[in-house]
């Protein structure tokens, strides 16, 4: 204490029980200063926000994300699960740019090597989710997992321009009042089934099989037009104000020699795929997809500074039936706005990610993409890029998140995603 | 006359509407009596990923949008101490003490059982044994080319850090044989190759470091903020436990690399159903200097220079020349600073606990320190059993120096009084900096302001210029009367042009007729 016990109450201390933290200060009243009032005044209004984020981080994004590894995070496990931790439940938020707030619950089972999870969503009649995942490690000598997912989601306001880099003048599309996007409504269900088999360190094998159902139709939002119908003629679009079912079936094989994905490591990236995409119940679509994606992580002046040069490029190949217009190639890895679709896409990038601290790198880049009818007509003209910077968030042995605001022609985008990436069977999320 | 104007000022405006805190009439709470008994709690385990994104994403934005400070800490009683609990277990600092060391089954004793538990207590890894009588330890190696290093700090570190309070398994250090070791069915480590990994035996035998573990079982690592769920006796939320804190101030004196999760452990000790969780710090052969060994082979840094935000700026191509090899003339030392900036010292990535160190955390820990003599620092440094005496002279000064550097920011952060007696109307207070000789004599100006309960004047301020570290004052008749009812006295100061930060506030009362204090805080 260093001080004399002349200085003391004494009293005789009683009881068992841990001291609360009240009793321990032995302040009755805290002391309080004359700035505090407008202080917690603003703290109020600002609380709906940090609820927001806790809810956002707590739930949605770092427990249902990290279910890939079967990680939960502690506290909320606390919070939201059974008693014997294998079950839990936890509201979720979602808020995407352009649609309306979803709000639901996530249930979350993992009892090893079992992992389940099941997700649900409702921001309206147009736009809901109910997702199931499970996932089942495998010990085969090498590393593998099985998996099993439905999905069923309604969305609204997706935007179909036509087909081709410049679909206002191509003239495959028949504009009914000129060019412009046609808006729609989805309906999808699918479910996909998948297996991926790491046999060498470097080496993915993933095979993946899934059934998806679309239905499309106007959206019944007034806001949202012109819809389908009033921007291209009638009958013009396949598969619009229809069903479609199709049966897709891919194998792809990943070589990647980076030690492991986090942070600046240096290595060789190449993937190729093929799959096969059947109508089934009546459903007249048949078609083909094959692709690569080649990219080099070499360093640049350090061992720290990685330049990395990427391309993708994903065909779709016409068979002897309709293709319906939500399948042609789109270009997810695009980091602009993803918003055309023809046979063919290539979309190049060149990444400069360089180290900013540990588990935290910086990164600037710069992507092109075009799309064309075919690989011979991909041309250099009327390329699109966005260019944009980031911050990169990782772990020990993975990618954790990514923060980037990316400005095209067609204005500025915001990028984030939270979580660690599945590590098999990922081709089947393409949209 | 001037600077008292400035002075009184800048106090009248951080008073405004000020009420102070009010203290209970009771004595302070001297332990937390979180030992009771509890059912074993469950393994404890913050996956890396969960980790990074609550340091690093959600954590700063959701302080980006909560205005209130960082609270005080919650595990300090009425007198701004921390309480004894299964955090903080401070010891009787006589010399006897620290040369002894804590009570414990000893070095281990031959044969010895490799059992396949992991390490988790030293930060370069080793592996675990279990000796003739049961008792598992931990088993620890240096370097090959740093002979006694790594052992040597651990067991030093852990002398210190057992003398600062806190719980951390004792370290001995051994000599073994390879044939002392019997693998049990289910280890697969090879204590031959690892033995031999390590500098050359003499006579025959392998100096290790031997970690004791008390009975008990682990629960893994001490969560840096919130509490655990199914531990009853813990009531305090981990961040605002000044003994965590702290740590980030002891890590500073003795050059602690690391600090983080990794360097802390729970453990459930006694009997299931009877026992309780204790805290305990760990990873201590990343202390003094191990951690920042450089070597010639070493690679130059592969980052840009600077700090993160150069980096960013620079686009991580700064300059960033490859720090000078450690010194190889006492090899048996690491990288062990003569100085450090106790201001910047930070732990390697964010760590809750320490971005809540707030000054009179640092001030409690520094004190701490304080009560640490030369001479027992001198003891702790020959529980490292070092053969060269230039390691341990040169391992002594530099935690004098540091020492003299710690208390000197920490003491500069707060008004650093501490009640001596009051006797009567009459109190005497100490000036701790002026005590330890890190700040000057016949140099420090105090206003004392004497407050109500209700934050109004009692008596007219007072102004004190001592000599020495000591301040005697006699209470005014004001101040004597409203202590009948509650009475704060309020202290500003001054070294030279500085004024110091915060106040120093002493809460008096009189019951049954005697003037007794019933609170402090810095």
């Amino acid at each position: 204490m260093g001080i004399t016990s002349c200085l003391l109450l004494t009293r005789p201390a009683v009881a068992a029980a841990p001291v609360t933290p009240a009793e321990q200060s032995g302040i009755e009243q805290k002391a309080s200063y004359g700035s505090e009032p407008a202080r917690a005044v603003a703290n109020a209004l600002l609380w709906p926000f940090r609820l927001m984020i806790d809810l956002v981080f707590l739930t949605t994004g770092t427990a249902g994300a990290l279910l890939q590894d079967e990680q939960i995070v502690p506290r909320a496990k606390d919070f939201f699960f059974t008693s014997g931790g294998e079950i839990g439940v936890f509201p979720t938020l979602f808020v995407e740019t352009g649609t309306s707030p979803n709000i639901g619950a996530r249930m979350i089972a993992s009892i090893e090597p079992y992992a389940a999870t099941l997700r649900a969503g409702y921001g309206g009649d147009d736009e809901n989710v109910v997702e199931g995942r499970m996932r089942l490690s495998l010990s085969l000598g090498v590393p593998a997992a099985a998996s099993l997912e439905g999905l069923h989601d309604r969305r609204t306001g997706l935007g179909y321009r036509g087909l081709g880099q410049t679909p206002e003048v191509d003239g495959r599309n028949q504009f009914r009042n000129g060019p412009g996007a046609g808006s729609f409504r989805e309906r999808r269900e699918r479910v996909v089934a998948g297996f991926g088999l790491r046999p060498l360190a470097d080496l993915e094998i993933l095979l993946s099989s899934s059934l998806t159902q679309r239905h499309i139709a106007d959206p019944v939002d007034p806001d949202f037009a012109p819809t389908i119908d009033q921007t291209f003629f009638p009958g013009s679009i396949v598969g619009a104000s229809r069903t479609t079912r199709i049966v897709y079936s891919e194998l792809a094989v990943r070589a990647d020699t980076r030690v492991n994905r986090n942070g600046v490591a240096t290595g060789f990236l190449l993937e190729g795929y093929g799959g096969l995409a059947r109508g089934s119940l009546g459903d007249p679509s048949r078609f083909g997809r094959t692709g690569f994606q080649m990219a080099a992580f070499v360093p640049f002046v350090r061992r720290s500074t990685v330049l990395s040069p990427k391309i993708v490029v994903d065909a779709l190949v016409p068979g002897d039936g309709e293709i319906p217009f939500t399948e042609y190639t789109g270009q997810p890895t695009f980091r602009g706005f993803d918003n055309r679709r023809d046979f063919v896409s290539a979309v190049a990038s060149l990444d400069y990610r360089w180290f900013l601290g540990r588990f935290l790198d910086a990164r600037l880049f710069t992507d092109v993409a075009t799309v064309a009818p075919a690989m011979s007509d991909i041309h250099l003209d009327h390329l699109r890029w966005a260019v944009g910077f980031g911050f990169d968030l990782h772990t020990s042995s993975s990618e954790l998140g990514r923060i980037a605001v990316a400005a095209s022609p067609e204005g500025v985008h915001f990028l984030f995603t939270l979580g660690v990436p599945a590590g098999f069977g990922d081709r089947q999320h393409r949209d | 006359m001037r600077r008292w104007l400035l002075l009184s000022l800048a106090f009248g405006l951080s008073c405004s509407g000020y009420h102070p805190a009010r203290f209970a009439e009771r004595p302070p709470v001297l332990e937390a009596r979180d030992d009771q008994p509890i059912a074993a709690p469950r393994w404890r385990w913050v996956p890396e990923p969960v980790y990074l994104s609550e340091v690093y994403l959600h954590r700063p934005l959701r302080e980006t949008l909560d205005l209130d400070p960082y609270p005080d800490a919650d595990d300090v009683n009425s007198f701004d101490d921390v309480v004894r609990s299964t955090w903080f277990a401070p010891q009787k600092m006589d010399l006897g003490t620290i040369a002894r060391g804590p009570d414990t089954s000893g070095p281990p004793r031959p044969p010895f059982t490799v059992v396949p538990d992991g390490p988790m207590a030293f930060a370069s890894g080793g592996f675990t044994i279990s000796d003739a009588r049961g008792q598992k330890y931990e088993i620890m190696v240096d370097p090959a080319d740093r002979p006694e290093m790594l052992t040597a700090a651990a067991a030093v570190a852990a002398r210190l850090v057992w003398g600062l309070g806190y719980n951390t398994p004792p370290v001995f250090i051994a000599k073994v044989s390879a044939d002392d070791f019997w693998r049990s069915e289910g280890s697969s480590t090879d204590v031959t190759a690892i033995l031999k990994s390590g500098p050359a035996p003499v006579n025959g035998l392998y100096r290790v470091a031997a970690l004791s573990w008390p009975a008990g079982v682990l629960v893994g690592r001490t969560s840096e903020s919130g509490v655990a769920g199914d531990d009853p006796n813990d009531l305090i939320v981990h961040e605002n436990r000044r003994a965590l804190r702290a740590i980030t101030v002891f890590a500073s004196w003795i050059q602690l690399h690391g600090l983080g999760p990794e360097k802390t452990l729970d453990r459930y000790v006694g009997a299931p159903g009877e026992g309780h969780v204790v805290h305990f710090l760990v990873g201590l052969d990343d202390a003094l200097g191990t951690g920042y060994v450089v070597r010639v082979s070493d690679l130059p840094p592969g980052e840009g220079g600077g700090s993160s935000l150069v980096r960013f700026l620079t686009l991580g191509l700064a300059p960033n020349p490859a720090p000078p090899p450690t010194q190889i003339a006492i090899p048996s030392l690491g990288q062990l600073e003569p100085d450090v900036d106790p201001g910047a010292f930070r732990p390697p990535m964010p760590w809750e606990p320490a971005f809540r160190l707030l000054p009179p955390d640092g001030y409690w820990a520094a004190k701490r320190i304080a009560a640490i003599s030369s001479s027992q620092i001198a003891l702790a440094i020959d529980a490292g059993q070092l053969t060269d005496r230039r390691a341990r002279r040169a391992m002594q000064v530099a935690l004098e120096r540091r020492r003299t550097e710690v208390l000197a920011y920490w003491f500069g952060r707060v008004v650093p009084l501490e009640p001596v007696a009051l006797t009567g109307n009459r109190l005497l207070l100490r000036d701790e900096a002026v005590a330890n000789a890190v700040a000057p004599s016949n140099f420090t100006d105090y206003r004392i302001e004497f407050l109500t309960g209700r934050g109004g004047s009692a008596a007219e301020a007072i102004f004190m210029h001592p000599k020495g570290g000591t301040i005697e004052l006699d209470l005014p008749a004001g101040a004597v009367e409203a202590a009948h009812e509650y009475l704060v006295i309020q202290i500003a100061a001054r070294r030279g042009n500085r004024a110091l930060p915060r106040t120093f506030e002493l809460h008096l009362k009189f019951v049954a007729n005697k003037l007794v204090v019933l609170g402090i805080r810095h």
